[in-house]
């Protein structure tokens, strides 16, 4: 295929395919750009287009709207915040050039880069800031996601046009972590200008890409932002096509439709891997596979401990991830991935030794009468998940823990997980749970505090700490807190950590990319055209 | 004739009236949508909000009247997952699922009518030996398979056409083909079939012995006399296609009715759901009705009856 771009120069991708497939399209955006208020200088129109192979459609496009980690291929190439990952997946200035913290941990003072822009031209100033958080607490924005950060903003103070200071109502330690994807930054004008929903027809945002095009369900076009303040991308046109099977979804990067294709299943990227014109990249993601236990209301047994701890060994998660996961994963021993904060800490692993595992069980009294009752997710949106909770069921069974599996549509699935009451039939629950950055304190609140979305698990101890976890000034004392929080959760063992799912991208061998690790979405604006 | 189309047309309606009962029930059987719709962090007075601002705390008795009204006033609802109109997303969504379907019943009709008619006309032959293989084969594979080696063979192996994805002509081929064999299966078997009934009767053969030519007997009276039980099932088939599809829309990311149905009962969207489902329905009895039409046309007993 040749795909031509609106200026007349064609980045051919396979030649021996009949042209004019792209032509339309092209000609389309071409429209588009030249319609888009003074922002396409004519070097963006001299770029390549690149076209990237997505599985879902977007929920929204309005940045208070966010519903999941499904939409941030679309919000981290689009949006960003005054902070958010740098290449190597750490939080690092962006809108904003530099920060102060008062000693108290209460006040932050952010000084704005001098040649930050809107896509629509305009320069981002403090006012834009201040709004951005109005809008984002105001009860009419209906923002499901206020309550983990700018919720806990007492005020933003407008110091001059670059420069302002964000009060906190309780000091926050994972204030800047979480400034990438619970704080974007929009523009106050282009807001009140255009009425009502505003991000539905014109996103504007200040990402490297800029929006110019959507057909639901089947693509969503960006062009790359020329004056972006210093992450111009490579190319011009950018298509995200929503291809949403995944032996089709991958078929595109193999005819040269697409030059990258996301969500590569590791059933299928060990073939991708020995075609001769594409590599399969894959990135640590921060999704964590485990298995959830009850001890709240489940089996007896299952409230102590040592059981739970005897259960971890049970299972040998080595051999799971290779025979299930293909070694497309990332083995876990803590509940979280080591490279998020205060997940570095050493433990004795738990070791898979079914005999000792066997033994415990049998010293605590465990009912061995009374099967476990595991419910699984059916239809997945994680790869293998019925194979995994198969695999762990049977290590169970080897120790002699019956089992009964109750595979469920995702809907149900996060119904009875996420449910208020926990359901008292249930034991232990297959989970997945992606982790937006790589601070612990909202996940771990939700996963294991008493009350907590999807905590099956109540420990008042446990549950002080949590709620010390963020009241910290200094970065180092709070390390070593959350590290001594992470070893005993590791005691406590509420869950049968599994895996961290790597990113796994089919990619042209034409283009050079290195995927921003420890996010779970393409983060595009790296990619390069191989030298 | 005007008391037939009338009889049809009132028993279109009440249909009409069981189903919004009927997808109104079975939607809300699927469970609550909030846990789907609004992310883990959405505090309870966020998940309460959405139930009451989509009615959803009241009792389902008050949901189902509001729903009805609402209906008789061309509004479905506002879609829980992309807050827009749920019936302007199934109107987007029909028409590629309608073009496709068209195309897909034409490349069936195309490979299935004559390949029945030249089964029936020399039967034992080598060709019609063939010929049942080929309906064999055609009905024995399922979509998904074929649709999947339809891409390996023409747009991997040989690189002609688009994998996937709509908008252009060249993306019909790949996905039209896949649905259109599999149809053209069951109308071959129908032709053949009805074809040789036809051409062993006696007016058939009374054509014969008055020297009428043989081209005329076979595709003006014979076809015609065959052609009921093959339009018959040519409107089952297309009403099947408008919301069945499923398997083939969703390997070659066809933008239809039939994928955002499924997706929309997996993400517990009740406006999409209701708004596919009543949107289809109505096209499928439409079809009906007109299938009822032309019988009355090919075979004039029907509206006398």
């Amino acid at each position: 295929m040749e795909r031509a771009d609106s200026s007349g120069i064609t980045t051919s991708t396979r030649p021996d395919a009949p042209a004019g497939i792209g032509r339309r399209a092209a000609l389309l955006s071409g429209a588009a750009m030249a319609l888009a208020a003074g922002a396409a200088p004519a070097r963006a129109q001299s770029k390549p287009s690149l076209t990237v192979a997505v599985g879902t459609d977007l929920n929204t496009q309005d940045p208070c709207r966010v519903a999941g980690g499904n939409d941030y291929y679309f919000f981290a190439n689009v949006f960003e915040g005054l902070y958010g990952p740098d290449e190597e997946g750490k939080p690092a200035p962006l809108l904003a050039e530099s920060h102060t913290v008062s000693p108290d941990g209460l006040t932050y003072e952010f000084t704005l880069r001098p040649n930050a822009r809107f896509h629509n031209g305009e320069p981002v100033t403090a006012e834009d800031v201040r709004f951005s958080w109005q809008r984002a607490v105001a009860p009419e924005t209906r923002n499901p996601r206020a309550s983990v950060l700018v919720a806990n903003i007492a005020d933003v103070e407008v110091l001059d046009d670059r420069r302002c200071r964000v009060r906190l109502k309780k000091r926050d330690a994972s204030f800047l972590d979480n400034c990438g994807e619970y704080w974007y930054i929009i523009s106050k004008k282009h807001v009140q200008a255009a009425g009502e929903n505003p991000f539905d027809r014109q996103p504007i945002g200040t990402g490297p890409f800029a929006f110019v095009e959507r057909r639901p369900r089947s693509y969503i076009k960006l062009r790359g932002f020329e004056q972006h303040w210093g992450r111009v991308p490579a190319f011009g046109e950018v298509t995200l096509k929503i291809v949403p099977d995944d032996q089709s979804r991958v078929a595109q990067v193999q005819t040269g439709e697409s030059d990258i294709v996301v969500n590569v299943p590791p059933v299928l990227a060990a073939p991708l891997q020995r075609l001769p014109n594409i590599q399969v990249i894959r990135a640590p993601s921060f999704q964590n596979v485990y298995i959830a236990i009850n001890a709240l209301n489940g089996h007896p047994g299952l409230r102590r401990a040592d059981v739970r701890r005897a259960l971890n060994m049970a299972v040998d998660k080595a051999a799971l991830l290779r025979a299930t996961m293909l070694g497309f994963a990332q083995p876990l021993e803590l509940p979280c991935h080591t490279n998020i904060f205060g997940c570095d800490v050493q433990v004795t692993p738990y070791g898979y030794n079914p005999d000792r595992a066997r033994q415990i069980l049998r010293e605590a009294g465990f009912d061995f009468n009374r099967p476990l009752r595991l419910l699984g997710q059916g239809t997945g949106r994680v790869p293998q998940a019925r194979e995994t909770l198969q695999g762990v069921a049977a290590f169970l069974n080897r120790i002699g823990v019956k089992t009964e599996i109750n595979m469920l549509d995702y809907g149900a699935w996060i119904s009875a997980y996420g449910a208020r009451e926990k359901d008292p039939s249930v034991d232990m629950v297959f989970a997945n749970f992606t982790d937006y950055n790589g601070d612990p304190s909202g996940r771990l609140l939700r996963q294991v505090r008493t009350g907590g979305t999807y905590s099956w698990y109540s420990n008042p101890e446990i549950d002080a700490m949590l709620d010390r976890m963020n009241d910290f000034a200094s970065v180092e004392e709070r390390q070593q807190f959350v590290r001594g929080l992470i070893a005993r959760l590791h005691e406590e063992a509420p869950l049968i950590p599994l895996w961290t799912l790597d990113s796994i991208y089919g990619v042209s061998k034409r283009l050079s990319w290195k995927p921003t690790p420890n996010v779970s979405w393409p983060v595009l604006w790296n990619v390069r055209r191989a030298s | 004739m005007a008391r037939f189309i009338l009889t049809r047309l009132g028993q279109t309606l009440v249909t009409l009236a069981l189903l919004t009962i009927l997808i109104f029930v079975l939607a809300r059987l699927t469970g609550d949508p909030t846990p789907l719709v609004l992310p883990s962090e959405a505090t309870e007075a966020d998940r309460a909000f959405f139930r009451e601002q989509y009615g959803l705390d009241r009792p389902i008795h008050e949901q189902y009247v509001v729903f009805l009204r609402n209906v008789l006033h061309g509004d479905f609802g506002i879609s829980f997952r992309y807050r827009e109109p749920a019936f302007n997303l199934v109107l987007m969504a029909i028409g590629p699922t309608l073009q496709l379907a068209g195309v897909s019943m034409l490349v069936a009709v195309m490979l299935g009518l004559p390949l029945g008619i030249a089964a029936a006309l020399r039967p034992g032959s080598w060709l019609a030996a063939a010929v049942r293989a080929y309906a064999s084969f055609g009905q024995a594979v399922p979509t998904f398979w074929s649709g999947l080696m339809l891409i390996f063979l023409f747009a991997i192996t040989l690189p002609l056409l688009p994998s996937s994805g709509y908008g252009e002509v060249e993306n019909f081929v790949l996905p039209a083909v896949t649905l259109g064999f599999y149809a053209s299966a069951s109308v071959t078997m129908l032709t053949w079939a009805n074809m040789t009934e036809a051409l062993r009767s006696d007016f058939v053969q009374m054509e014969r012995v008055l020297g009428i030519p043989r081209r005329l007997i076979v595709l003006k009276h014979a076809l015609r006399n065959a052609s009921l039980p093959i339009v018959t099932y040519l409107g089952l088939q297309f009403g099947l296609l408008l919301g069945g599809a499923v398997v083939t829309e969703r390997v070659f990311a066809w933008p239809g009715v039939g994928q955002m149905l499924v997706d929309a009962i997996l993400n517990r969207d009740y406006p999409v759901v209701q708004a596919a489902v009543m949107l289809t329905a109505v096209l499928v009895m439409t079809i009906n009705l007109a299938v009822d039409l032309l019988y009355a046309v090919l075979d004039p007993r029907v509206s006398r009856s």
